[in-house]
């Protein structure tokens, strides 16, 4: 049944997410070919590559926000729309739903970044690609040094903070809407309250921690002309750090799905 | 007779107003049954209800015996007031649709009354009027042979014609063993295809009779019953 709901949730917005990431890869070539062939010390080439730049930069933010917009309204319609009427009576578990709706959002969310990542590796071409990977890996090994990790250790921890982040972000959205859903009239406006509410509220969670963390004391405290002491200190707060956020985002998530389901299952009550 | 649906002292309290209350009920399979009642009475809660669209306030509500839930949604088929259907989808998704998820779904039926209908299954849902989306969906539901089904105002907000064309369909689609539970205030239009009525009123039920015992014992039409019984 799974397989199911992800192969129809992802034939409700597939042809929309297509068009906007390859309009996005489009202007990627273009931009490429452009600065390829066109003199770049001709004034009227650089003004028209410019032109390009803004257009890419503008379609790239476009792209993204679109799959913002069509997931979640997706998932809104499915759920809480006279579309839930054919949703929620699908022989189907409630957790089979919310899994379904994640999966495919979390891969629109993936989706952006291999289109960005793919748009960029096509503007900066083969040279730029070789000079990236160049900085890259003594950056990785530095770091991974100073946190005392191996570097595919620090690949790993970087992709769980990403995931874990999306989950973060997904959570957030579908129980602002679920919660949004109990009002008996402007529920939309409702989600977005709830959500700006969330989001203040976690934010300021997380501010006041790092202020009153040890670690944010030891960076503080650490004398600023000795060089160990401050490295040191810095170290520490970003572990201290990263650890926080893992934990607030990772007991949010779980939250956030938690009252989603329960919402779905317990306290739906479509009009 | 096996016992399709049970109520025992069902209530479902919307913060101050009680929708039903302290229902019991017991539907039989193998029958047409008419929910009637004027709006507000609460028969669109019952249905939502045996859906798990709804979840109870208190009392006991089951299926063939099981709570409802997902095994219950696969052997009953909901018609709902509403236009359920994305606008996205072409009406061969929509196929495509119940196909997946029904296992009682009958695929070459559906497209049999769809041709009947001159819809293709290439029409995109967004573009059809709003009776050819009802049509559409009573055909997708009574193209699945489920144990009950419940339709909630099928013919309301149609013309007689496509009345008469809902009605038709129900009757030829219908599976003996199966039990039709539909929704309804046209009661004139409906009662010469139903073997049981129910009156409900307030969240109450006033009366649960065989058509053919009210008939006989009343001397009346159950469209004139309704009236003298819910007169204003």
């Amino acid at each position: 049944m799974l397989g199911k709901l992800i192969k129809h949730q992802t034939k409700s917005v597939y042809r929309i997410l297509l068009l906007v990431h390859a309009a996005v890869l489009l202007l990627a070539v273009i931009g490429s070919v452009f600065t390829f062939f066109v003199d770049a010390e001709n004034f009227a080439a650089s003004v028209l590559t410019g032109m390009i730049g803004i257009m890419y930069i503008l379609t790239l933010m476009f792209a993204f926000f679109s799959t913002q917009y069509v997931m979640v309204s997706r998932f809104y319609k499915s759920m809480y729309t006279d579309e839930g009427y054919l949703t929620h009576t699908l022989p189907v578990k409630t957790w089979q739903h919310l899994l379904s709706n994640t999966i495919v959002y979390f891969a629109a969310i993936v989706l952006d970044i291999v289109i960005l990542t793919l748009s960029i590796l096509i503007l900066a071409r083969p040279s730029g690609i070789l000079d990236l990977g160049a900085d890259l890996m003594p950056a990785m090994r530095m770091a991974s040094a100073a946190l005392g990790i191996s570097v595919p250790v620090l690949i790993l921890c970087i992709f769980g903070i990403i995931i874990i982040s999306l989950l973060y972000i997904i959570g957030m959205f579908y129980m602002s809407l679920s919660v949004g859903s109990l009002f008996p009239s402007h529920k939309i406006m409702a989600s977005v309250i709830v959500y700006v509410i969330l989001y203040i509220a976690m934010q300021t969670v997380g501010l006041i921690t790092i202020a009153v963390a040890p670690w944010t004391h030891a960076m503080v405290n650490a004398d600023p002309n000795n060089v160990l002491q401050m490295t040191s200190g810095i170290i520490q707060f970003v572990k201290g750090l990263l650890g926080f956020d893992i934990i607030l985002m990772g007991g949010g998530t779980i939250i956030y799905f938690a009252v989603t389901h329960f919402i779905m299952s317990r306290k739906l009550n479509l009009q | 007779m096996t016992a399709i649906v049970t109520c025992k002292n069902l209530t479902k309290r919307y913060s101050k107003k009680e929708a039903l209350s302290g229902v019991n009920l017991t539907l039989e399979s193998g029958r047409i049954i008419g929910l009637l009642g004027p709006n507000g009475s609460g028969k669109t809660t019952l249905l939502k209800l045996i859906n798990d669209l709804l979840v109870p306030t208190s009392g006991e509500l089951q299926i063939l015996g099981m709570n409802p839930g997902a095994e219950t949604k696969a052997i009953v088929s909901y018609l709902p007031e509403r236009s359920y259907l994305g606008d996205w989808m072409h009406v061969k998704d929509a196929l495509r649709f119940f196909q997946d998820f029904y296992e009682d779904f009958d695929y070459n039926r559906a497209v049999n009354m769809l041709k009947t209908l001159n819809i293709s299954p290439q029409d995109k849902i967004k573009s059809m009027s709003k009776g050819t989306k009802e049509k559409l969906q009573l055909i997708l539901v009574m193209s699945r042979r489920a144990r009950l089904y419940c339709l909630d105002e099928p013919i309301a907000g149609v013309d007689p014609a496509a009345r008469d064309y809902i009605l038709s369909t129900i009757i030829n689609n219908y599976d003996e063993q199966a039990t039709i539970l539909i929704s309804t205030h046209l009661i004139a239009d409906v009662e010469n295809i139903l073997d049981d009525v129910i009156f409900i009123q307030n969240g109450k039920i006033r009366l649960h009779q065989d058509v053919d015992e009210i008939r006989e014992s009343q001397n009346t039409s159950i469209d004139h019953l309704f009236r003298e019984v819910f007169k204003c």
